[in-house]
């Protein structure tokens, strides 16, 4: 009896915290957001569903995030991949230059771009000198520079995780693929991917996640004429007084990030079973 | 009375079935008793239940002569040495081996003195500083049965301390442990899955089985003089079969002949005919596997081959029961048996 | 590695100076002469860095950024500490539901738990900032205390703490002299995480502002939208030294890998 009530006492304070801090204002905010004396959660979800600025914002964010995931794999994988077989010594230096930027806050990794990517920047001047373009070129403010911000800001997390599944990786079952008669290019295909697969997916699928729901680089990066659903959600917050709509963006960006990681997973689950 | 620890009648369940049923057991002062079994058999439950660990959900346990059933571990006086060791990793060893004394509030010189004392018993007096992840297996070991013994427990409890050892070290440790119990005089009790452990050890030893007790009693007894098939079987004694008149009966491998079958008969000893199913070879000894029919059903018998040149498998064979080694289990119903009406 | 197979090397190169050059730019544009931004700099100077240092919004949020990692990581060791012991070592029933609530938390985007905290708060109930700031860093940081110390506890033989009681520890003594010293480098490792997660958070804590109260990342980033001078990269930098110091202390005291090294979420 003593003991079953000390395991309570013991769980209770997490849980309370988990209710204040994190139920309750999430109730609050799916019903009756801000002390609204007449809150339409629900219509105003259906007003943003069908507002075809919302949807075409919504469109941009996946879109974005989508090429962002897509070169973070791309680029990301193989990076993985040649750390999990480098030698001891560069594996150490190889994961810290990765895992280290993930230690700083998002301003300053995406700070960079801003002087990269402006019309007197570094990119532009070289794109000029090469003769691609015939003039200074304003690259910043666009969706090519939140890209490219978010594909450096999420990669680590694919090159880690995929890196995990890798490391992972029995290396005598490679060695049997071989024994047995499969080429370099083979065995990668055919041994390596496949078991590296569901590790990498779930990197992948926290790579999107995270570049839906991401602020500063699209603020920074993207402007206010290419809105990502959480520079609308900030602004809104920030400027309107309609907390119904408010929120209704804020479920949006909830369910989307919940579907679109339940989607990948299944898929992956599928993809690794064949 | 002079049962140091008594179990009455526990019983105790883990969601699929009982792990403990009605258990009896007592400890005499000064005792070492063994509970020996295959796993899953309980015995490493009723070391936790004697411990305080687990409460069972029936009967009594007692220590000292008083009911200790609802009295958690910290308020038993036990020692107890555990088979991954379990040393305070952030402690020394001589901080390891005070801990007890610590939570008992002795004084910091006696404190100091008994440590001094328990170290030296094991043989590891230089290494007081050392932590335990400096010192080997064995070493460790020694630590783990330093600290339970510096308490001055009302009963040592050892939970299969040699199983991570290496064979020539449990040997070794084995020999340490009588010779710590025998000074000490402390009432132990041991569990293992080792036969050899248990007989080289034990005052008294219990066979478990399924949360019962198949048989206790001195060593040699168990040993010696199996009751039943379980008993029988766990401690080696292979050829378990129905005689005529007699019962069941067990018999060692290393008391059975297989001799060709055209070898001169021995009227007095029991032997049967069969075919030989394979021979092994085993460096000093060859043994021959003979299936052999009797009234209830064909046997496998196992036993020594002593002119392995004349067997082969397919091929007749004699089997040769050396009378003096032929141990009736008394405790097997007596076969062939009147069919009766169960009631 | 690198004479065999060329390609592969040079990708992990192009990707690894991918990775860092906006750290050299930073730097470097923090050390400009000028007032305009560009990269190289024109001129080097350690000017901004004097100005980043006295400029008022940055110290105060720097300040109230300290409070609230400091606040929030305590929180949520001293609440998720206790609740791990009980979880990992008293087999609570609906063990596994336990776990996912207290991880939770790490399921919703930070953006729109950071409303929900503003909309109930902030605008409804009328909470300070700086409160409102500690209760939802301390949820953010919740499943990292639980998870990191989580590990610790289960590679730590739970016969440790049989053996204490065994021998006369009761359970509190159990715990503050075996449980928690074992688990020592898990809770040293949490709140190295904890600090520097809740000291560069953004999303949660963009909304969570008032005329007095704002973190760090969230002023610096009010600072880039409005003025285009090196100062931000002066104050990026000392960050950044700030962030090497951290990294070193994590090594020396239960190493780097072992922390940063599973990338958390």
């Amino acid at each position: 009896m003593r003991s079953r009530l000390a395991t309570v006492a013991l769980l209770l304070p997490a849980v309370v915290l988990v209710l204040v801090g994190f139920v309750y204002p999430y109730l609050t905010m799916l019903v009756a957001p801000a002390a609204n004396p007449h809150p339409d959660v629900p219509g105003a979800l259906v007003n943003a569903v069908t507002d075809p600025y919302v949807v075409d914002i919504v469109a941009r964010t996946v879109r974005v995030a989508g090429m962002a995931t897509v070169l973070s794999v791309a680029f990301g994988f193989p990076v993985a991949w040649a750390i999990s077989r480098a030698s001891a010594r560069w594996r150490g230096a190889l994961l810290l230059a990765v895992t280290f930027p993930l230690l700083l806050s998002t301003v300053v990794r995406s700070f960079a771009w801003i002087v990269l990517l402006g019309r007197d920047g570094l990119l532009s001047k070289a794109l000029w000198a090469v003769g691609i373009t015939s003039g200074p070129t304003q690259l910043l403010y666009t969706e090519f520079a939140m890209v490219l911000g978010l594909t450096q800001l999420f990669m680590p997390l694919l090159v880690l995780t995929a890196y995990s599944s890798l490391a992972g990786l029995d290396p005598t079952i490679e060695e049997a693929a071989r024994g047995m008669g499969a080429r370099g290019g083979a065995v990668f295909a055919r041994v390596v991917l496949p078991l590296a697969l569901p590790g990498t997916a779930v990197g992948a699928i926290l790579v999107f996640a995270g570049c839906m729901t991401a602020y500063t680089t699209p603020s920074l990066l993207g402007g206010t004429r290419n809105r990502t659903l959480a520079t609308l959600l900030y602004q809104e917050a920030n400027t309107s007084l309609d907390w119904s709509a408010v929120s209704a963006l804020a479920i949006i960006m909830t369910l989307l990030v919940l579907l679109v990681t339940m989607a990948m997973t299944r898929i992956s689950a599928i993809g690794a079973r064949r | 009375m002079n049962h140091v620890v008594e179990l009455r009648g526990v019983g105790h369940n883990f969601g699929a079935g009982p792990v403990l049923a009605d258990l009896d057991l007592a400890v005499d002062r000064g005792e070492f008793l063994a509970l020996l079994g295959p796993s899953g058999c309980g015995k490493s439950t009723t070391l936790r239940v004697i411990a305080g660990y687990l409460r069972p959900a029936e009967g009594q346990v007692l220590i000292g002569g008083r009911d200790a059933t609802r009295v958690p571990p910290q308020r038993r006086n036990i020692g107890m040495v555990f088979q991954s060791y379990a040393l305070f990793p952030h402690l020394s060893v001589a901080e390891n081996v005070a801990f007890g004394l610590r939570m008992r509030k002795v004084g910091k010189l006696e404190r100091t003195r008994r440590v001094g004392e328990a170290l030296e018993l094991v043989g590891l007096g230089q290494l007081a500083a050392r932590k335990p992840g400096q010192l080997s297996g064995g070493q460790q070991q020694r630590v783990a049965l330093a600290r339970a013994v510096v308490i001055r427990p009302d009963v040592l409890l050892l939970d299969e301390p040699l199983s991570n050892l290496d064979a020539r070290l449990r040997i070794q440790l084995r020999s340490e442990l009588a010779r710590v119990q025998r000074e000490t005089g402390l009432t132990a009790v041991l569990v293992t899955h080792d036969q050899e452990e248990a007989l080289a050890l034990a005052d008294r030893m219990a066979v478990l089985r399924d949360g019962r007790i198949a048989q206790q009693g001195s060593p040699r007894e168990v040993f010696e003089r199996p009751r039943n098939r379980f008993v029988a079987q766990f401690l080696g004694y292979e050829n378990v079969l129905a005689l005529p008149d007699r019962g069941e009966v067990a018999v060692r491998p290393e008391h059975v002949r297989i001799e060709a079958a055209d070898a001169a008969a021995d009227p007095s000893a029991v032997s049967f005919e069969g075919v030989v199913d394979e021979l092994t070879y085993r460096g000093t000894h060859t043994t021959a596997t003979v299936t052999v029919p009797l009234p209830a059903g064909p046997v496998a018998l196992r036993g020594i081959a002593l002119s392995p040149g004349a067997l082969a498998p397919g091929r007749a064979a004699r089997v040769v029961l050396s009378e003096p080694a032929i141990v009736p289990l008394l405790d097997e119903p007596h076969r062939p048996v009147l069919e009766e009406n169960p009631v | 590695m690198i004479r065999r197979r060329p390609v592969l090397s040079l990708l992990t190169l192009a990707a690894v100076v991918f990775l860092l050059f906006p750290i050299v730019v930073v730097v470097g544009v923090a050390l400009s002469r000028g007032d305009v931004l560009t990269f190289p700099p024109s001129g080097l100077s350690l000017r901004w860095f004097g100005e980043a240092l006295t400029y008022q919004p940055f110290t105060d949020s720097l300040v109230t950024s300290a409070v609230v990692a400091a606040a929030a990581t305590v929180i949520a060791l001293a609440v998720g500490v206790p609740a791990t012991y009980a979880v990992h070592r008293r087999s609570p029933r609906g063990r596994r539901l336990l776990q996912t609530v207290f991880l939770s938390p790490l399921i919703v985007p930070e953006l729109v738990l950071g409303f929900a905290l503003f909309q109930l708060f902030l605008v409804r109930a009328g909470f300070d900032a700086l409160a409102a700031l500690i209760i939802g860093h301390s949820v953010l940081l919740l499943p990292y205390a639980v998870r990191v110390t989580g590990a610790s506890l289960e590679q730590a033989d739970p016969a440790l703490e049989e053996a204490a009681a065994g021998l006369g520890a009761g359970p509190v003594r159990t715990f503050f002299g075996v449980t928690l010293p074992v688990i020592a480098p898990g809770i040293v490792s949490a709140t190295i995480l904890s600090l520097l997660t809740s000291f560069n958070n953004v999303p949660m804590s963009l909304l969570l502002t008032s005329r007095s109260v704002q973190t760090l990342p969230v002023a610096m980033l009010e600072y880039v939208q409005t003025s285009f001078t090196p100062m931000i990269a002066a104050v990026s930098t000392l960050l950044l030294l700030l962030t090497i110091g951290v990294a070193l202390v994590t090594e020396r005291l239960v190493g780097f890998q072992r922390v940063f090294g599973r990338s958390a979420p």
